[in-house]
Parts: structure tokens; C-alpha cells; sequence
């Protein structure tokens, strides 16, 4: 059976597959997997003269996302669905994480111009009397000035948004992969435990309305005059 | 004649090789320093309630007591109230306690994944109320005075609009009311908290909880980090240099690191009020916000109220605070601003005196 005679759901899964098998032999490891064949393909895309189309997406992020998103199988494919969702998740981190530095590095190359216009100025007697720290102090108040204004802008709030965004996607995603292992091995889940905690603590928040219920109507003063304190 | 460029680059020489000598000697002074050397939180105190991870403790007394009515201080979520206790001449409580003040404390200790599901209902109408009654129960006394700081200021200031008869006083430092009072402030390094909570959906604080079942510890530090980016880069290279050679100075240092990187996550549910319904809906200040069933009047305050705040808090902008006063249904509404920061006010030398003065001579006068 050859790829072409399979559905197109496991036609792009093999496809994927393929690719990062190849991949995979080519590099050797993941990490150096991902910084020779990823990294170069994200800084390019955060380099573009539109500062979010780094956040856009490629053509592989593109196709593990449809993957991810293609209709649900019973049987099958269910855990392989989330290893792609987690592939796709951590490729949207990383995107959204150089549209982020992207924006964060602005007021860098601003205050560098500004530093240095002032620094131009500076009459050859003065910098008979140069003291690095004063200068270090001068540069790092611009630095900061330009940082904060920066960080006010519409820009940065919607980087940071995102960057927020995709993180707890990938969180999310993470935690699910976590789960699935953590069933296949008969290991309670951290829904689980999550739901344990609810219910202790809504337990512990009806017992205690009571026994405060009960505390006040024994200390209130028609309590006391009825004989019902204790 | 010399040329300005070399006696600048000789100065430049000079300065580093000093640098050099003041960093071996600060690596000295670090090898003689231990971690629990770095006491924070040292002033002595009795265990008097344990309920959950929270803990009630009394502080010892250290002058005669010059205000009768017993004063618990509480600190917010974020943070540790080591704050208040960082070090023998730089601790409100031990200010305090020399003032002759019969000083309590609510410690929140460390919450996990397991408080995931603690609301601010549970702090203020279960945590607080029953430290108050327990305080009453050992002193004999049928109210409390309360000092919040911080998000331990809005718990007070519910507390008493909540269950008026069980406080004499209420005294909140640095605490946000108005959370959306940051725009009226023009110092651009103040209220980025304000800002960016607004720049998210209310979504996007849902799949933090969700996700992570708190708000951690560790993304509010860096938050923090963020909202003071040259002090952040700077602060373990250059402005070492000055202080690294330095043994009182280096403790001070280490203390202030100690208690910055003593941060517990925020429980989940407390979380979402946290950041929803207060710092995006701005409930509290509308009277919306509702805590077991009950709506939160701050008209309700009608004890006296002394309000401090810092005039250079980059966390919670002056503003926000100063919008208690126009809330409270209190005649007897004190505001005091001081110089300083959000951490300053409590640990800077300078503010440290001022801030016990004003708190002390402010409850003398009320202890009646």
C-alpha cells in the first residue's frame, strides 16, 4: 500500500511523519532538529517587514494544525492527535514568542539613537572628565524611559496577549499528554486530583457554615436568654 | 598636552580594576554568608490557630502596652508578609511592637494546587473571621483592629464593610480600591499591572486558572521583573558593585532577594475574582463585588479608616488607593501619603519611621 492509496487524513499524517523522520535523521536529535530546521524558518518569518507574520504561521504549523483539527476517530489516532496538537502548540509558542522579542527589541534601537545623539554632543572637555558610570546612568535612564513607553503600547500588550496565549495553550496540551500517559499507567490524573480538591474543599466550606450556623445562634443574646448556650 | 580620549579611557581602566577588587571582596563576604543567615520574618511569635495551611500567630511584646485594642496585620496572596519583618531595623512589626501594640498576624503560608479552589469569600468571611474571633476569645476584647497591606488591605476593607461589629479600627496600607484609577496617574512606570490585566480577555485569566489550577508564583515575579526593566537587568551586575564589598549592605540585599523569591501561587478561584472581577470589572469600587452571597458596601465602613499610601508606587498607583476616601461611610477618614515605593514604604530606612509613627499615634488616639 503506497501513500497516495491511503485517506487524507493519513496521507497527511504520513506525509508528516515522513518529513520528520527525515528530519530527524538529517539532524541527529530533536533540539538540534528544531534550531537547524526551525529556527532559521521563525527568524526569517520575525525578520519580515510585517512584524506579526511571524505569528501567521507556516506551511508545517499549518499542517499539523489541520491534523489536529481534522475529524475525530473512534478508535484510533487519539493520542497520536495529541502528540500533534502538542507539536502545533509549541510551534505557535515559538512564533509568538519572536513576534514578542520582535516588539521587546524596539526600544533598544531607540534608545541607542537617543543615547547616542546626546552622546555626539558632548564637548572634548567634557569627556576629559568621562566617568562610566555617569554615562552607563545616562544611557540606562533613556533605556528604561524607552522600555516603559514601550510597554504601554498597543503593540506590546498585543505580543504579550498572545505570547500569554499560546503558552497556556501549549500548557494545556502538555497536561493533556501527561494525563493520557498517566491512564495508560493507572495513575490518577491531575484532573483527578483537581476534582479531589473541589470536593474537599466544598465539604470543608459546608461543614464549616454550619458549625459557625451553630456558634452565632448559641452567642446571640435571644440564644442566651432562652438557655440555649452551652 | 594629553588627549581627553586617554585620560577617559585611563579613568575608564582605573574604574574597572577597582571593580574587579570590590567583587573578590563581595565573593569573601558571600562565602561567609549562609542561607539561613538571611533571616527574614525573625521577630519572635507564638502559634495561637492553624486551620488549613494558614496560620494565626501573637507577637511577643517588647514595650507596655499603649494601645488596648488587639491589631492583626494582613497580608495579601502575592508575596509573604515577611515584608512587614525584614530585618531587626527595618520591620514595621518590630517598630510596632516597640510603640506598645499588641500585634497579630495571619500568615496564608504556601498555597498549592490543592487551594486551587479557595475564593476570596473563603480568605475574608472564613481565614480572617475566625482569627478575629480567636483574637477576641484570647484578649477578652469583642473587636479588632485590622491592618491590611496591599491585596490584604481589600480583604480588611470587605471584612469590615462585612462584619462591622467585630472591628474598632481599620488601617489598609498601599491597597487598591479603584483598580481602574490607574489612568488618572501621569507617571508612566505606574500601574502596569492595571494595564495589562485590561489588555486580556477575561478568557484568558479562565485558561491560566485552568490550566495551571493557580496563578503562579514564579510568572507573578517575573510580571513584577518586567515592570522595573533596567532596575531587573541591572540589579545583580552593576548595581552590585557599590554595595558587594559590604556586609550590612549585602544582608540588606539578601534579605530583600530572600523575600522576593519567597512567593506562593495564588490560589486559582481567588485568582479569577483577583484579577476579573476586581482588577478588569472594577467591582469593588461600583459595589458589585459580592462575597458569600453578600454585596461588599464600603459605605458599610463607618469605623475610623487610616489609609496610607506611597506616592512612587509603580504597583498600586497612589490613585487607585486614594479612592477609599470618597467610598468609606466613615466620619473619621485619615489619608496619609508617604515617600517611597510599594516595597520602600516598608523596608527603606527612611519611610520605615514615619510609617510606625503615623500608624501608632493614629490608634493611640483612638483607643478608647
Amino acid at each position: 500500500m503506497t501513500v497516495d492509496d491511503q485517506p487524507e487524513f493519513s496521507q497527511m499524517l504520513l506525509r508528516m511523519t515522513d518529513m520528520w523522520r527525515t528530519n530527524m535523521e538529517q539532524a541527529g536529535e530533536v533540539g538540534k532538529m528544531f534550531s537547524s530546521s526551525m529556527m532559521p524558518f521563525l527568524t526569517t518569518r520575525a525578520a519580515d517587514s510585517s512584524l506579526f507574520a511571524a505569528a501567521q504561521g507556516g506551511e508545517i504549523s499549518e499542517a499539523i494544525k489541520r491534523m489536529v483539527e481534522g475529524p475525530r476517530l473512534a478508535d484510533m489516532w487519539n493520542l497520536d492527535r495529541q502528540v500533534y496538537a502538542l507539536m502545533a502548540a509549541w510551534m505557535e509558542v515559538r512564533q509568538r514568542m519572536a513576534a514578542y522579542h520582535a516588539v521587546a527589541s524596539v526600544p533598544w534601537n531607540r534608545a541607542y539613537e537617543r543615547y547616542s545623539a546626546s552622546a555626539g554632543e558632548t564637548k572634548d572637555a567634557a569627556a576629559a572628565d568621562f566617568d562610566w558610570r555617569k554615562a552607563f546612568s545616562a544611557w540606562s535612564a533613556i533605556a528604561n524611559e524607552e522600555m516603559i513607553r514601550n510597554q504601554r503600547s498597543e503593540e506590546f500588550l498585543t505580543a504579550q496577549r498572545e505570547l500569554l496565549r499560546a503558552a497556556l495553550e501549549l500548557r494545556t496540551r502538555q497536561q493533556e499528554m501527561a494525563d493520557s500517559i498517566g491512564k495508560l499507567f493507572g495513575t490518577p490524573t491531575q484532573q483527578d486530583f483537581d476534582e479531589l480538591t473541589k470536593q474537599v474543599t466544598e465539604l470543608r466550606r459546608e461543614l464549616r457554615t454550619n458549625i459557625r450556623a451553630q456558634r452565632d445562634a448559641a452567642t446571640t443574646p435571644s440564644a442566651k436568654q432562652s438557655g440555649n448556650e452551652p | 598636552m594629553t588627549d581627553a580620549r586617554d585620560n577617559a579611557f585611563n579613568s575608564f581602566l582605573k574604574d574597572m580594576t577597582d571593580n574587579i577588587g570590590k567583587f573578590q571582596k563581595g565573593a569573601d563576604v558571600l562565602a561567609g554568608i549562609r542561607d539561613e543567615d538571611v533571616d527574614v520574618g525573625a521577630t519572635p511569635k507564638t502559634l495561637v490557630l492553624r486551620r488549613d495551611k494558614v496560620e494565626l500567630f501573637r507577637y511577643e511584646p517588647t514595650a507596655e502596652r499603649t494601645v488596648e485594642t488587639p491589631v492583626l496585620i494582613v497580608y495579601g496572596l502575592i508575596g509573604r508578609y515577611t515584608m512587614a519583618d525584614l530585618q531587626a531595623d527595618r520591620s514595621l512589626v518590630r517598630s510596632l511592637l516597640g510603640k506598645g501594640i499588641d500585634l497579630w498576624l495571619i500568615d496564608w503560608g504556601q498555597p498549592g494546587r490543592a487551594e486551587r479552589w479557595l475564593t476570596i469569600d473563603d480568605y475574608v468571611d472564613d481565614y480572617i473571621h475566625e482569627a478575629v474571633h480567636r483574637i477576641c476569645r484570647e484578649t477578652g476584647h469583642d473587636k479588632v483592629t485590622l491592618l491590611g497591606i496591599c491585596e490584604g488591605g481589600v480583604f480588611t476593607s470587605c471584612y469590615a464593610a462585612l462584619h462591622p461589629e467585630k472591628v474598632k479600627n481599620l488601617v489598609v496600607t498601599i491597597t487598591p480600591i479603584d483598580f481602574h484609577a490607574d489612568v488618572d496617574d501621569p507617571a508612566a512606570h505606574h500601574g502596569f499591572l492595571n494595564i495589562w490585566t485590561r489588555s486580556l480577555a477575561p478568557e484568558d485569566v479562565d485558561r491560566m486558572v485552568d490550566a495551571l489550577g493557580v496563578i503562579p508564583g514564579e510568572f507573578m515575579s517575573s510580571i513584577f521583573s518586567l515592570m522595573t526593566p533596567m532596575r531587573s537587568l541591572t540589579k545583580y551586575n552593576v548595581d552590585l558593585i557599590d554595595i558587594v564589598g559590604d556586609r550590612d549592605r549585602m544582608m540588606n540585599f539578601l534579605r530583600m532577594e530572600k523575600w522576593l523569591a519567597d512567593r506562593p501561587d495564588h490560589p486559582g478561584a481567588a485568582g479569577r475574582q483577583w484579577l476579573k472581577e476586581l482588577y478588569q470589572e472594577n467591582r469593588l469600587v461600583e459595589g458589585k463585588f459580592e462575597l458569600s452571597g453578600r454585596v461588599v458596601d464600603l459605605k458599610s465602613i463607618t469605623v475610623p479608616v487610616l489609609n496610607i499610601f506611597a506616592l512612587d508606587d509603580h504597583i498600586i498607583p497612589p490613585t487607585c488607593s486614594k479612592a477609599l476616601g470618597k467610598k468609606v461611610g466613615s466620619t473619621d477618614y485619615t489619608e496619609i501619603p508617604l515617600p517611597g515605593g510599594h516595597v520602600g514604604l516598608f523596608v527603606s530606612s527612611k519611610s520605615q519611621g514615619a510609617l510606625t509613627k503615623s500608624i501608632a499615634e493614629w490608634l493611640q488616639a483612638r483607643d478608647k
